[in-house]
């Protein structure tokens, strides 16, 4: 009785992504539910390292997933399941990002001014002494917390690239732009991210 | 190279993408330039920091949460499909709707034009059949509105009547533009019935039935044109021309000019109207 689901089992583990995805279009939950927990926590990184907000990252990540198996039926059957995936999850995350801006400029900009002032301090402490010391995590979170000011484009760009690791021409078909494109937002990316982590490099060369 | 050059070049040489031309430009630019050399170890240090950010972990009950998500969307989509599916029904009576409000719009105006014009032009409109219209419309065009059956009845009640007056070839009626009774009076005329009509359609004299006809068609221009005039233009601004009559001869080339010369008082200078 048991050994049946199993076998079951071991098969689904064993199918490719896009084997899996076209099972699921054809309505098995299984197959899905594999594909779900293959990818995950890929989409969640994606989406925490976009949004710096890791409750609305949960949302938006189980919402990547219920996009995907409500149009399951869209899916075409040779494309890399991943790059399909990173595309619905991207939108998502544009879609919060554009949300966020939206009520940011309605909300106030002397709270947005003040939140840039705070960063900036943060950022160029200037009594640059051992009491000012930040530790990995700190960096962490500052690094985290400068992504998320670069403009929409280069920061989907980068993360896709620099967090997620993928491939420029799957980046090229996840925000639909050419490849020499991509390669020039990454690069601008980089350089924008650099730049505003110049105060927190020049800091600890100091400690 | 210069600086901005470098700048860059710096992606591709943290990837190892650099051509073998580009990383001994960009190698020999660094090993002079000091804040290129800073610039890039600034680089490749916040690289490593964002590749080295921590990875977060999806919760084991993450699956969990997506599957609840999607039964509830579906449940709400299948409540939503019931409430479409009603909304089809109606939709699908649409153009059985359409049609029939369409036939009462164009019942009522119908119903509404013929009470209009049975009320307006009772006296002059009986509507016969076209196939008697010649014959009747002498004796009915003065008399009185009757029923269809009425009507009916005469013409089975006269059979010989109406081949009398086929034979019977009347003087021709006078044209309204030939008519020499002031309007006012073809109106008076018109308004009250003609003495042939209170005959009860009998054959009367024909010139007297043709001059009945001439008042009847004035009355019926006459209603028309104040109808048209109360709704169709504005008389505020109408010009009234006097004319005085001048006969015009044609000249060998064709033109007009008038026959004898115009008095210089009279004379004006010519004027192009537009409208």
């Amino acid at each position: 009785m048991g050994t049946e689901p199993r076998i079951e089992d071991r098969r689904v583990v064993s199918l490719s992504d896009e084997d899996l995805m076209a099972e699921a279009a054809e309505g098995s939950e299984r197959a899905f539910t594999e594909l779900v927990g293959r990818y995950r926590s890929r989409v969640l990184n994606l989406v925490s390292r976009l949004l710096n907000d890791r409750e609305a990252s949960d949302d938006i990540s189980q919402e990547v997933f219920v996009r995907v198996y409500l149009h399951r039926k869209n899916y075409r059957r040779g494309a890399k399941f991943s790059t399909w995936l990173f595309t619905i999850a991207a939108n998502l995350a544009k879609n919060e990002i554009r949300r966020r801006k939206r009520r940011r400029n309605w909300s106030s900009l002397d709270e947005l001014q003040e939140q840039l002032h705070d960063s900036s301090l943060q950022l160029m402490d200037p009594k640059g002494n051992r009491e000012a010391e930040v530790d990995s995590a700190q960096i962490q979170g500052i690094v985290g917390e400068a992504i998320t000011t670069l403009p929409e484009r280069y920061r989907l760009a980068l993360v896709l690239r620099d967090v997620e690791g993928l491939a420029y021409e799957e980046i090229a078909q996840v925000l639909g732009i050419p490849g020499g494109t991509v390669r020039s937002r990454i690069n601008r990316a980089r350089l924008m991210l650099k730049k505003k982590l110049e105060p927190m490099l020049r800091r600890e060369e100091l400690t | 190279m210069n600086c901005r050059r470098a700048d860059q070049l710096f992606s591709a040489a943290w990837e190892d993408e650099l051509t073998l031309v580009e990383r001994e430009a960009l190698e020999s630019h660094m090993a002079a330039c000091t804040a290129c050399r800073v610039a890039y170890d600034e680089f490749v240090r916040v690289m490593e920091a964002v590749q080295g950010l921590p990875r977060a972990e999806a919760a084991a009950d993450f699956a969990d949460g997506v599957w609840s998500r999607i039964r509830a969307v579906e449940s709400s989509s299948s409540r939503r499909g019931r409430v479409l599916s009603i909304g089809w029904s109606w939709a699908s009576f649409r153009p059985a709707l359409a049609a029939a409000a369409c036939l009462v719009v164009v019942g009522g105006a119908v119903a509404y034009w013929q009470a209009h014009n049975t009320s307006s032009q009772a006296p002059t409109v009986a509507t016969p059949s076209p196939a008697t219209m010649r014959q009747e419309s002498l004796p009915v065009a003065a008399a009185p509105a009757l029923p269809k059956s009425e009507i009916a009845k005469k013409h089975a009640d006269q059979p010989t009547r109406v081949a009398t007056r086929q034979t019977v070839e009347p003087e021709p009626a006078p044209s309204l533009d030939r008519d020499d009774a002031p309007m006012g009076e073809q109106v008076a005329t018109s308004a009250e019935p003609s003495p042939e009509a209170s005959m009860g359609g009998r054959v009367a004299d024909p010139r007297m039935m043709a001059r009945s006809l001439g008042a009847a068609k004035a009355s019926l221009l006459k209603q028309d044109s104040s109808a048209l005039s109360d709704t169709l233009f504005d008389h505020r601004y109408d010009v009234e021309f006097a004319l005085d009559p001048v006969r015009l001869d044609k000249t060998g080339k064709g033109r007009l000019t008038p026959a004898r010369p115009v008095p210089t008082e009279v004379q004006g200078k010519p004027a192009k109207v537009t409208f």
